[in-house]
């Protein structure tokens, strides 16, 4: 989204649909009740964001935390009556994964006359455009870390200790030591990926998303989102069985006791692929599918600030005063990282899915490759 | 040489304006635009706006206007560092690009003048906001 550079002024107030008679002014409500107000509604605002990303994030203060890779593994030797079997040792380099935090920063510019003027609606108007910013780079980021296959390097810049992060994606042939599956399977850190590709969407490929995922995490609760553009494509699939909408009388195929949400179809529920329940959501990019593990630890981290109750709250941090004009200034900071390197799978199909994975462009995000 | 494209609701950033170097106690000789490169007329102390056509008087600078004013009404200029929201959608600014006192009044031109010869502004990047990179 483009910059909206401003201040509000007292012409800006002359374009309102409200009549200024008839809205209630500020001076009129009281600063400390405005206050008041505004730390209410950013506390509703933030603890719904929370909410929503820990389907899918855990959150945390840590910068960073030892990968759980498994190293080298030694070897039985056969058994003798009077034999005693060599000592082995397993060794591995400590590694790490890093966490990002990052600042960001929407600042209200108001002259002291307009703001003497100013109704509470449009204030309300201004925090709410704050909000919607806030979410908006939240999602940015949160596809960054889904759909980008790229590992970086970030300085951690907004800590005493500027220490280098490695942000690591989920497996992405960079070597990785790659823990053993439930049944002793090895996977090669130099080739394994979790980012699939192909020309077209086919069955074969939707079961190989969901089984990249499966065979690091035995036993979970695997979800798949997609963007709505792309429903009609999974829905054909011969894997996929249908949630139907409630009072239709399933045919042959259709999932019983599962009812379709019709008022919200960029954020439902729509069936299941090989056990794997299938999501549209809003912020899921066409052509992508992500699979991810519902249970255990969850795929990503969202490191937020220390300080903040545990999220990545958008706070009036500071106003700045130089008569006649007034900033105020709404932060957050916030970073997303691969807490659970097997816990996601993503799938492109489209033009160039024949030659491998095609990193996406995000809008708005930073660190996508 | 062409003029830039203005958008009709040019706005300004509180946080430079703040802070940036502005003239103000002095009367519009004229109607001024909005985001209008404008001087302070010597023989009337009042504030014109800024004209590249000749290399005289009408082509110097001593601030933008971030608000339009009407004649006779005060008005304060603002001076190096300030940034405003200028472009418009329609004819995009080029990112990064140098920006001089146009031929038309009141206006920038995406290239040196007969009067502007010296860059007054510069487009932030790829954003559609201009940073002022001159003072009088």
């Amino acid at each position: 989204m483009p910059l909206l550079t401003g201040t509000l002024t007292l012409d800006e107030m002359a374009n309102e649909a409200d009549a200024q008679t008839r809205a209630v002014r500020l001076e009129q409500m009281g600063e400390d009740r405005v206050a008041a107000a505004i730390d209410a509604e950013l506390a509703t605002w933030n603890a719904t964001v929370a909410e929503q990303i820990r389907e899918f994030a855990e959150i945390t203060t840590d910068n960073q935390r030892p990968d759980a890779a498994h190293g080298d593994v030694g070897e039985m030797v056969p058994l003798t009556e009077t034999g005693r079997a060599p000592t082995q040792v397993v060794t591995r380099a400590p590694v790490t994964v890093g966490f990002p935090l990052e600042g960001w920063q929407y600042s209200i510019g108001w002259t002291q006359r307009a703001l003497d003027r100013a109704s509470a609606q449009r204030l309300a108007r201004q925090v709410r455009s704050a909000e919607v910013a806030h979410i908006r780079k939240l999602q940015a980021q949160l596809k960054a870390a889904f759909y980008s296959p790229i590992n970086y390097t970030i300085r951690d810049y907004l800590q005493e200790n500027k220490i280098d992060l490695t942000v690591k994606r989920f497996f992405n042939a960079d070597g990785w030591d790659i823990p053993m599956g439930p049944n002793a399977e090895s996977f090669d850190g130099d080739t394994h990926t979790h980012y699939l590709a192909g020309l077209t969407l086919t069955n074969a490929l939707g079961v190989s998303l969901v089984g990249t995922v499966r065979e690091h995490n035995p036993g979970a609760d695997v979800r798949i989102v997609i963007a709505q553009a792309d429903e009609a494509e999974w829905t054909a699939l011969s894997g996929f069985k249908a949630f139907v909408e409630q009072g239709i009388v399933r045919a042959a195929g259709q999932i019983e006791g599962q009812n379709l949400d019709m008022a919200n179809p960029s954020n439902r529920a729509i069936g299941r692929f090989m056990g794997a329940e299938v999501w549209v959501k809003p912020w899921a990019i066409e052509g992508y599918a992500v699979a991810y593990a519902m249970s255990g630890p969850r795929p990503l981290v969202l490191r937020v600030a220390e300080g903040r109750g545990g999220m990545p709250a958008l706070r009036l941090a500071a106003t700045n005063c130089a008569y006649p004009l007034l900033a105020d200034f709404m932060e957050s900071e916030f970073g997303f990282g691969a807490g659970n390197r097997a816990g996601a799978a993503i799938l492109f199909t489209g033009t160039g899915g024949d030659s491998g994975y095609v990193v996406p462009t995000i809008a708005g995000a930073t660190f996508t490759g | 040489m062409a003029l830039v494209t203005r958008r009709t609701n040019v706005n300004f950033d509180a946080n430079s304006v703040m802070y940036a170097p502005q003239r103000s106690g002095h009367a519009a000789g004229e109607d001024l635009d909005a985001g209008a490169p404008c001087y302070i007329k010597a023989s009337d102390s009042k504030v014109y706006m800024s004209n590249g056509t000749a290399a005289n008087e009408a082509a110097s600078f001593d601030g933008f206007t971030v608000q339009a004013h009407k004649a006779g009404e005060p008005v304060a200029l603002h001076g190096i560092g300030t940034r405003l929201g200028y472009g418009d959608a329609s004819a995009p600014l080029t990112g990064g690009a140098l920006l001089y006192i146009g031929a038309t009044k009141g206006r920038l031109d995406s290239a040196a003048t007969t009067g502007g010869t010296t860059p007054v502004a510069k487009v932030i990047g790829a954003t559609q906001d201009i940073r002022v990179i001159r003072d009088a």
